[in-house]
C-alpha cells in the first residue's frame, strides 16, 4: 500500500513538472491516469510471484551445488549497472575481469546500463527490474523494493550458497549491522575494503609538506604546532627565493569540515576528537554519541587556524574553493603549496608525508581514523531472477579472494598483479589510470576485501609507488582514532531517517558558516555562546539522541 | 538620417549598452574556445581569462583518441537525420490538413492537439507505456518519441493558412489536381521557407537532446554525442563522490583538457548549418506569426 501511495505521489509530482515544461514534449500523446500505473504495478507483482515459483524448479535443475561453472548449461542474467563514466572507464562488458568472471561462472551477463540516478529511480518506480544489479539503488530504494516484495533476501541463501559472505558476517558483527535492514534480512551485499590497523580503524588523509623548501631554508621537519607555524611563516617570508614561488600558499586547507583536504586533522592534533565522516559525530569511550564541534576544547585549534589565516599563511579563498580548485592547487605541476592534507601524497618528490604535530597542551595528538569501508547495495537480486541460487553462488565467487583483489587492482597478468610463489597477492607498480582498462570496477561490485580474505595476503612490489604509499602512512598508526570511537555506518529506521538528515543539514551548515566567519573575521571567544545557542535551536540534542537510539538498536539487531 | 544633440547622446549610450550586453553574451562562448586551446592545469586554476594560457592541442588529441566520441557522433547524426525526417512526415501534412477550412471537425481536432501541449501523462506513465510497447533501449524510440511537435505544427498551420490562398487551391482543383497532388505539387514548393525552419528546429532539437537517451537507452554504446558529453562532464564529480580522489586527480586534468574541445565539436555542426538556413527565418516564422 505504501509503495502504491509513493508511486502515485511520484507520478503526480512528475506529471506536474512535465506540465510546466510542456513545450518540449507537447506532441506526445500519452496515456495518463494513475489507474494504469496501479494496474501495471499489480501485474508486475503477479509475474514476479509466478516466476519465482518457476525459478525454484528451473534453477535447481541447472545449478551445480559446488564447483565451477556454477550452472551446467549457460544461462544469461540481466545485470543492472550504472553506466561507466565515459572518459574513465570503458563499457562494463569490456573489462577483462567481467569477461573472465563470465567464463568461470558459466553465467553470461547482459548489461542494462542506467545513465544516471534518474534512470535508476525510473527503474524502481516502474518496477522494470533486471535480474541482478551491481551498485544500483540507494538505501531507500532498496528498502522500498524489499518491502514491496521485489527482492530476494540474500541471507536466506547465504549459509548454503555464499559461505564466504556467511563467514565474513559471522566474524564481523559491526559490518553485518551495516547491511542488515530493520526486518533482520540482508537484501543487498556490500563491497568491503578493510585495511584497518589494530585500532580497528585506518587512515583518512595524509599530512604533507614541501620538504625541498625546508631543506633550502635549512629548517627541520616540524613536530609541534608552534614549529609548524614558524615553518609556514618562513615559507611566506622567503617567497620568490630558490624554488619557493612568488605566489606561494604556505598551508592550503580545503575548508574546515571537508572529509577530504579539510582542517579536521589539524584540530585532531590538539587532542580534539572530530570527524566529518558520519554526521560529524564520534563515539566517546562509554559508547555515547558526542559532537565535539560544540566542545569548548575546539576553540584552541580554531584560534590557531584563525591566526594562520590572519597572517596570510592560509588564503581566505580556501573557504570558498571548489573541489576541482582544491585538487588543481595541491597537485599543480609547478608546486606552490607548502603544506596540505590530501588523500595521497604527490609522487614527484615535491612533498613528503610527515607525522602528527604536538600541540603542547598536554593532550595526545590524534589523527582521523575510519572504520573498514563497507559500501552498501553492491549486489542485489530481484524477484524476476529465475536463478536466485546461481546468483548467490555468483556473489560468492566474486567474494573469493582472487576475484575480489583482481577486481580492485587489476588482473594477475604480470602487469597489474601477480600471485607470488607463497600464495600472496602482489600489486605491481603500474600507473593508476591504467588499471581501469583491466578491472575498473573499483567499489562498484560486491568485492570482499576483508582482512582474512584478502588484506592479510596483500603485498606490494618492492620499490613500487603503492608500497611506498602504504609505508609512509605507518607513522600515524599510534595516533589513529580507534574504530570503536567512530560512529558506525548503519541504515536508519524509517521513522528517524528523514528527521536526522533534516537536523544534520541545519547543524552542518551552522558549523560551516560560523567557522568560515571566525576564520575570516575572527571573534571566536565573543561568538562562542551565540554559536552554541544556535546549535541548540537547530535541535542538536534531539539529533544526538536520535543517532544514539539508531546506533543502539542496530547493534542490538546483530548481537 | 541625421542625429542631433540629445539624440546623439542617446544613440551613443545605446551603443555602449548594446556592446556591454554583447560582451556578456559572447564571453562564455569565447571562454570555451580559448579554454579548449589552453593547458588543463591553467584552466582549472582559473588563470585563463582573456587569452589562452599554455597553448596546446592535447585536449583535441585526447578527444580524437576517444572512441565513444566517434560512436556518439555517428549516433547523433543518425538519430538527427532519421528523427527529423519522421518529424517532417508527421508534422507538415497534419499542419496542412488543419489549415484547410474544408476539413471536417477542424476545431475539435485542433483542440485535441492543443490539450497535449498543456497536459501530459508525466514521466512514469510514459515510461511504463513505452516499456510495455517494448521500445525501451531501441533505435525506434530515439527517433519516434515526440514525432509530432504541436508547437511547431501550429507554426506551420498558421503559415499555410496565411500564405497559401484558398483561391490557388480552388484553381488547382478546377484544373483537375487531386488532394495529394495539391499538397505535393503546389503547397510544398511554395513553403520552402517554413520547411527550412522546421528542419532546423527539429534537427537542432534532436542534436541537442540527451534526455531521451538518458531515460530510454540502456546501452552506453548507443549514446548520442550529447549524452557522451554530459557523462564526460559529470564523471569527475562522480569519482569524487565515490571517494576515489587519488585516481580522480589524474583523471581530472585529462577530462578538463578534453571537455571544452568536446563542447566545440558538438556545437560545430549546428554553427555551420545555421547561417545557411537563417535567411529563411524571417520569411518563415515571422510572416506566420505576424499575420496569424
Amino acid at each position: 500500500m505504501k509503495r502504491k501511495i509513493m508511486a502515485l505521489l511520484m507520478a503526480a509530482a512528475m506529471g506536474a513538472s512535465m506540465v510546466l515544461s510542456a513545450c518540449s514534449s507537447g506532441g506526445e500523446t500519452t496515456q495518463t491516469t494513475t489507474a494504469a500505473a496501479k494496474e501495471t504495478a499489480a501485474e508486475t507483482k503477479n509475474t514476479a510471484g509466478e516466476s519465482k515459483a518457476e525459478g525454484e524448479t528451473a534453477g535447481s535443475g541447472l545449478l551445480n551445488e559446488t564447483g565451477y561453472p556454477i550452472v551446467n548449461e549457460p544461462i544469461t542474467l540481466k545485470v543492472g549497472v550504472k553506466a561507466g563514466s565515459a572518459a574513465l572507464d570503458g563499457p562494463w562488458a569490456d573489462y577483462d575481469w567481467i569477461k573472465a568472471l563470465q567464463e568461470q561462472s558459466g553465467i553470461n551477463f547482459e548489461f542494462v546500463e542506467y545513465a544516471d540516478n534518474e534512470a535508476v529511480s525510473l527503474m524502481f518506480a516502474s518496477r522494470d527490474y533486471p535480474d541482478i544489479s551491481f551498485d544500483v539503488g540507494n538505501d531507500k530504494q532498496i528498502k522500498e523494493a524489499a518491502e514491496g516484495g521485489d527482492l530476494y533476501a540474500i541471507d536466506e541463501y547465504m549459509e548454503q550458497y555464499a559461505p564466504n559472505w556467511y563467514k565474513y558476517f559471522q566474524d564481523n558483527p559491526r559490518s553485518k549491522a551495516t547491511v542488515t535492514s530493520a526486518d533482520g534480512h540482508i537484501y543487498s551485499l556490500p563491497a568491503v575494503w578493510d585495511e584497518t590497523k589494530e585500532s580497528g580503524s585506518s587512515m583518512r588523509d595524509v599530512f604533507v609538506i614541501a620538504t625541498p623548501w625546508l631543506d633550502e631554508l635549512g629548517l627541520e621537519i616540524p613536530t609541534t604546532t608552534n614549529e609548524f607555524y614558524e615553518v609556514l611563516k618562513a615559507f611566506k617570508e622567503h617567497a620568490g627565493e630558490g624554488s619557493i614561488p612568488e605566489n606561494v600558499i604556505p598551508l592550503y586547507i580545503y575548508g574546515i569540515t571537508n572529509n577530504v583536504g579539510g582542517a579536521l586533522d589539524l584540530i585532531n592534533f590538539f587532542g580534539v576528537r572530530v570527524s566529518s565522516h558520519r554526521y560529524c559525530v564520534t563515539m566517546d569511550d562509554n559508547e555515547k554519541v558526542e559532537f565535539n564541534f560544540a566542545n569548548e576544547d575546539i576553540k584552541e585549534p580554531l584560534k590557531y587556524i584563525r591566526k594562520l589565516v590572519e597572517e596570510g599563511l592560509v588564503p581566505v579563498e580556501c573557504f570558498t574553493d571548489s573541489n576541482d580548485e582544491y585538487l588543481a592547487k595541491i597537485k599543480s605541476a609547478d608546486n606552490y603549496v607548502g603544506a596540505c592534507f590530501s588523500g595521497v601524497n604527490r609522487d614527484d618528490g615535491a612533498t613528503t608525508v610527515i607525522g602528527v604535530l604536538d600541540s603542547e597542551n598536554g593532550k595526545k595528538p590524534m589523527k582521523r581514523g575510519i572504520e573498514a569501508v563497507v559500501t552498501r547495495n553492491r549486489f542485489t537480486i530481484y524477484k524476476n531472477c529465475e536463478y536466485p541460487e546461481a546468483a548467490v553462488r555468483l556473489a560468492n565467487l566474486i567474494a573469493e579472494p582472487e576475484w575480489s583483489i583482481q577486481g580492485y587492482f587489476g588482473m594477475f597478468d604480470g602487469h597489474f598483479m601477480e600471485k607470488t610463489s607463497d600464495g600472496k597477492f602482489m600489486r605491481l607498480g603500474y600507473p593508476m589510470d591504467e588499471q581501469r582498462k583491466s578491472s575498473g570496477v573499483v567499489t562498484r561490485v560486491s568485492l570482499l576485501c576483508s582482512k582474512e580474505n584478502v588484506m592479510n595476503n596483500l603485498v606490494f612490489e618492492e620499490g613500487s609507488n603503492w608500497g611506498e604509499q602504504m609505508k609512509e602512512r605507518e607513522i600515524y598508526d599510534d595516533y589513529l582514532i580507534p574504530g570503536k570511537n567512530c560512529y558506525p555506518n548503519i541504515m536508519f529506521s524509517d521513522k528517524n531517517a528523514s528527521r536526522i538528515s533534516e537536523l544534520y543539514t541545519d547543524i552542518k551548515s551552522c558549523v560551516d558558516t560560523t567557522f568560515a566567519d571566525w576564520m575570516i573575521n575572527g571573534g571566536i571567544d565573543e561568538g562562542w555562546d551565540a554559536y552554541i545557542a544556535q546549535l541548540k535551536d537547530y535541535g542538536l540534542e534531539e539529533f544526538l539522541s536520535l543517532l544514539q537510539e539508531e546506533r543502539d538498536s542496530a547493534m542490538a539487531l546483530v548481537q | 538620417m541625421r542625429i542631433f544633440g540629445k539624440d546623439r547622446v542617446f544613440v551613443f549610450l545605446n551603443y555602449i549598452l548594446a556592446t556591454v550586453f554583447l560582451l556578456i553574451a559572447l564571453y562564455p562562448l569565447y571562454f570555451v574556445v580559448i579554454a579548449s586551446f589552453s593547458s588543463a592545469d591553467a584552466v582549472v586554476q582559473g588563470k585563463v581569462l582573456l587569452y589562452p594560457q599554455g597553448i596546446t592541442l592535447s585536449g583535441y588529441k585526447a578527444m580524437l583518441e576517444h572512441t565513444e566520441i566517434w560512436s556518439g557522433y555517428y549516433y547523433a547524426i543518425l538519430y538527427t537525420i532519421v528523427g527529423t525526417i519522421i518529424n517532417l512526415i508527421c508534422t507538415i501534412p497534419a499542419a496542412y490538413a488543419l489549415s484547410r477550412r474544408t476539413l471536417p471537425f477542424r476545431w475539435g481536432i485542433n483542440l485535441y492537439f492543443m490539450i497535449t501541449m498543456f497536459l501530459s501523462g508525466g514521466l512514469i506513465p510514459l515510461y511504463l507505456l513505452i516499456n510495455r510497447l517494448k521500445l525501451v533501449n531501441t533505435f525506434t524510440i530515439m527517433v519516434l518519441l515526440g514525432a509530432v511537435n504541436v508547437w511547431n505544427m501550429i507554426v506551420c498551420r498558421t503559415f499555410f493558412s496565411t500564405n497559401i490562398p484558398e483561391e490557388l487551391i480552388d484553381a488547382a482543383k478546377i484544373d483537375g489536381s487531386s488532394e495529394l497532388g495539391i499538397f505535393f505539387r503546389i503547397v510544398l514548393p511554395l513553403s520552402k521557407a517554413i520547411l527550412a525552419v522546421m528542419i532546423l528546429y527539429f534537427a537542432v532539437g534532436h542534436w541537442n537532446d540527451y534526455r531521451t537517451s538518458l531515460i530510454y537507452l540502456r546501452n552506453t554504446g548507443k549514446w548520442p554525442l550529447q549524452m557522451v558529453l554530459r557523462n564526460l562532464l559529470l564523471s569527475t564529480q562522480m569519482e569524487i563522490a565515490q571517494g576515489n580522489e587519488t585516481s580522480a586527480v589524474d583523471q581530472l586534468l585529462k577530462i578538463q583538457s578534453m571537455k571544452y574541445g568536446v563542447i566545440i565539436a558538438s556545437s560545430f555542426p549546428v554553427l555551420v548549418i545555421y547561417p545557411f538556413i537563417q535567411k529563411y527565418f524571417v520569411k518563415g516564422v515571422m510572416i506566420g506569426a505576424v499575420k496569424g
